[in-house]
């Protein structure tokens, strides 16, 4: 263990100074005067980040890229044994079973291609809301913003709390006045995963609520006001000015929020527990690596993740980046 | 008929200020005042007829360019009326008022092409068609332009600002120049009823400020449609409108022709605004009979001024009595001569073509300017003496600033 994280640290230090020796040669060609001291001392300042991108980022990265490959029960480093694809092999025949893992995946994709839309056009919508300029908005931008701050355990607790099945509980006194009989919302199959795209969308979008509030200020007043005098109406102003303006912001904000929707996790775990109709590929995993302390599966399952959430990320840049950036 | 009327209009801001706090209400109600709301234009009465060019000129903060917004319906009026043709315009919403506006910072779309930009206000509107039907009523249908209407207009457009060229740019891609072009283009493509211009040269260098000057004022001879531009830019204001409104917070000085502006300004302000070099003002105590007003300067200098060269002076300051007045005169009605004013020269310009000599009354700091043909060598501090040209004088008010000159000379 500790001699491969050193042949690591070695590969990462030999990159380093590549870095820095083309550094140099790029200069030079450049013809700017740049002395391989001062090369050194820019890197040196570069370092202590880099320190910490090595033990936090990149040693995990390349072990859990091993792993993959491995047979490695969690308890027991000593028996670590090379088993090529099997762990992938393993994997695709669960999906074709249709085992945990095609409900993770079901699960997941469910989540993900309902709070993507949903969060981002709530967020836009919040966004709108605060963006006019009247009393007493501020008190409307922190209680959007509020829940982003709360840990996400917390509201989980507290969601699963409002939404217990008995009868006493928040949602269902309100459905009792309707004479709605109580329900069981997060266990129940046909409601757990559109209960959980709720509160996530929910807890999620006083974030990016922010981030369009800052694209926003930033799309100039005139374009506006010229919109009006060439004949827009309020919704074609919000079509033809808002939203081109928001574009940069929304690849950002699509980005980001597909990326956290694939890894949804807290929420099903600890509203629901480790059931079929909530398992998600994340929760999966965990399951694998530490209760089924099946360490080499678990990554395998991570590696198949990546590549996936990466591949629809180059798509979606693609899709809404556009041939150039607009200033 | 005029085109456009404004009618006793208003602005006024409501104050930011929030009044007095809660406990100076409660205890020291003596000590209350009212928050004051800010007017921003006070009682602006305009009639423009079909055709003019008329500039809203002033320092900042005067008003002009929101009186511009108001016509725009990009703000309220608090008060008054504006009419178009004799249609009330102060409730109507922009986008039906029929007019096209350039901004200071072109408020082109990013996003979209010079030739998208300068279709889009096309694409947005409809308009009214004549049609038959199978019985052959005739009837008005409310329809979009054609692509190939609208590719027309936009090529019309840019034919006439030269900026065929730039069809396929994004503004990002482009300069000032080209972009205030494209601007422009986006207002004439729709033959809108008055084209409002928010001091749309300011962002340029001074050069092209230039050039787009007089090609600003050869599109309103082509377009022969009534133009508003709002500038801060005495110069504009004189080389392009053929009415010039001054202004100064909020209310109107003097509504003119660009010369009349310059020959006869109402009051020191007006005086002061319009002309380079500045006018300069003299304090003068003044004492006039008949025939002759004696003007007494700072330095304790009497000057005689026949009043038969002059303008004819209001009626009441020929009283024989003694009056404070500002006299104004502009660098090139004063020149050098053997008797006259005595002054002692500060420092002097050479611009080419004229020299400004800068001269101050003895003991006195405050600088005049004469603009002589002359380029014979000047030594600071040298004894100047000036005269004065009468026909040419200006006499204001010294405590309300009004002209006391009608426009006749006494001769007339």
């Amino acid at each position: 263990m500790v001699e491969s994280s050193l042949i690591i640290l070695a590969v990462f230090l030999a990159i380093y100074a590549f870095v820095v020796f083309l550094d140099v040669r790029k200069a030079k060609k450049r013809g700017v005067k740049y002395h391989f001291r001062q090369a050194v001392t820019a890197f040196l300042f570069l370092l202590p980040a880099c320190v910490l991108a090595y033990f936090f980022i990149l040693l995990p990265i390349v072990y859990s890229l091993g792993y993959g490959f491995t047979k490695f029960p969690l308890l027991r480093p000593d028996r670590i044994e090379f088993i090529g694809f099997r762990n992938f092999t393993d994997a695709f025949e669960e999906i074709a079973s249709d085992g945990w893992l095609a409900k993770a995946i079901k699960n997941t994709a469910f989540f993900v291609v309902l709070v993507v839309p949903l969060q981002i056009i709530l967020a836009l919508a919040l966004a709108l809301f605060c963006n006019f300029k009247a009393k007493g908005n501020v008190i409307f931008k922190v209680c959007f913003f509020t829940p982003v701050v709360i840990s996400l355990a917390v509201t989980a607790y507290l969601w699963k709390e409002l939404l217990s099945p008995a009868e006493s509980s928040f949602i269902n006194s309100i459905l009792g006045v309707f004479g709605i009989p109580p329900q069981d919302f997060l266990n129940n199959p046909d409601t757990t995963m559109t209960a959980i795209v709720l509160i996530s969308a929910w807890q999620g979008c006083g974030y990016q609520m922010l981030i369009f509030l800052s694209g926003l200020s930033g799309i100039k007043k005139e374009l506006y006001e010229a919109a009006r005098l060439d004949g827009c109406n309020a919704w074609q102003r919000f079509l033809r000015v808002t939203l081109p303006g928001l574009r940069p912001v929304l690849l950002y904000i699509v980005i980001t929020v597909f990326i956290g929707a694939c890894r949804i996790m807290i929420q099903p775990m600890l509203m629901v527990g480790y059931q079929e109709n909530s398992v998600t590929l994340s929760y999966y995993m965990w399951y694998q690596g530490f209760r089924g302390r099946n360490v080499g599966y678990s990554a395998a399952i991570a590696l198949l993740m990546t590549i996936f959430i990466g591949a629809i990320t180059l798509i979606q840049r693609k899709l809404l980046g556009g041939k150039d950036n607009d200033r | 008929m005029p085109k456009l009327s404004l009618r006793h209009v208003y602005k006024v801001y409501p104050s930011r200020d929030k009044g007095p706090s809660l406990f100076k209400r409660l205890f020291k109600r003596k000590e209350i005042k009212a928050p004051e709301d800010f007017v921003a234009v006070k009682d602006f009465n305009l009639e423009v007829d079909d055709g003019e060019f008329v500039v809203f000129v002033g320092p900042s903060g005067c008003g002009k360019s929101t009186t511009l917004r108001m016509i725009a319906g990009l703000e309220d009026i608090s008060a008054g009326e504006l009419y178009l043709d004799d249609v009330l315009l102060n409730n109507v919403d922009p986008m039906n008022r029929d007019m096209a506006m350039v901004f200071q910072n072109y408020a082109l779309y990013p996003h979209l092409t010079a030739y998208d930009n300068i279709a889009f206000a096309l694409k947005m509107r409809k308009i009214e068609d004549e049609v038959t039907d199978k019985d052959g009523n005739k009837k008005i249908v409310k329809r979009h332009l054609t692509k190939h209407e609208i590719d027309e207009k936009v090529r019309w457009a840019a034919e006439i600002l030269g900026i065929t060229e730039l069809f396929k740019r994004k503004p990002s891609e482009m300069s000032g120049g080209q972009m205030q072009r494209v601007a422009l283009g986006r207002a004439i493509v729709r033959g809108p009823k008055l084209f409002l211009l928010d001091e749309p040269l300011s962002n340029l260098d001074a050069k092209l400020r230039t050039s787009m000057r007089s090609e600003i004022v050869k599109l309103h001879q082509k377009l022969k449609t009534t133009f508003i531009y709002v500038t801060h830019d005495q110069v504009e204001a004189m080389t392009m409108g053929t009415i010039i409104v001054v202004m100064k917070d909020g209310v109107i000085q003097q509504t003119d022709k660009p010369t009349d502006v310059f020959d006869y300004p109402n009051n020191v302000f007006v005086a002061g605004f319009i002309g380079t070099p500045q006018m300069n003002f003299f304090n003068i105590v003044a004492k006039a009979d008949k025939t002759h007003l004696v003007a007494k300067f700072d330095n304790g200098e009497e000057l005689k001024f026949d009043l038969k060269k002059m303008r004819k002076v209001e009626e009441k300051y020929l009283d024989g009595q003694e009056h404070k007045l500002t006299l104004g005169v502009r660098a090139e009605h004063l020149s050098l001569a053997e008797k006259g004013l005595s002054t002692k020269l500060s420092i002097y310009e050479i611009l080419g073509s004229v020299v400004h000599l800068f001269v101050h009354l003895d003991g006195f700091d405050k600088d005049y300017i004469v603009s002589v043909d002359d380029r014979k060598n000047f030594i600071s501090g040298q004894p100047i003496h000036l005269k004065f040209d009468e026909s040419k004088i200006h006499l204001f008010d010294g405590e309300t600033g009004n002209s006391i000159l009608s426009r006749e000379n006494n001769n007339d």
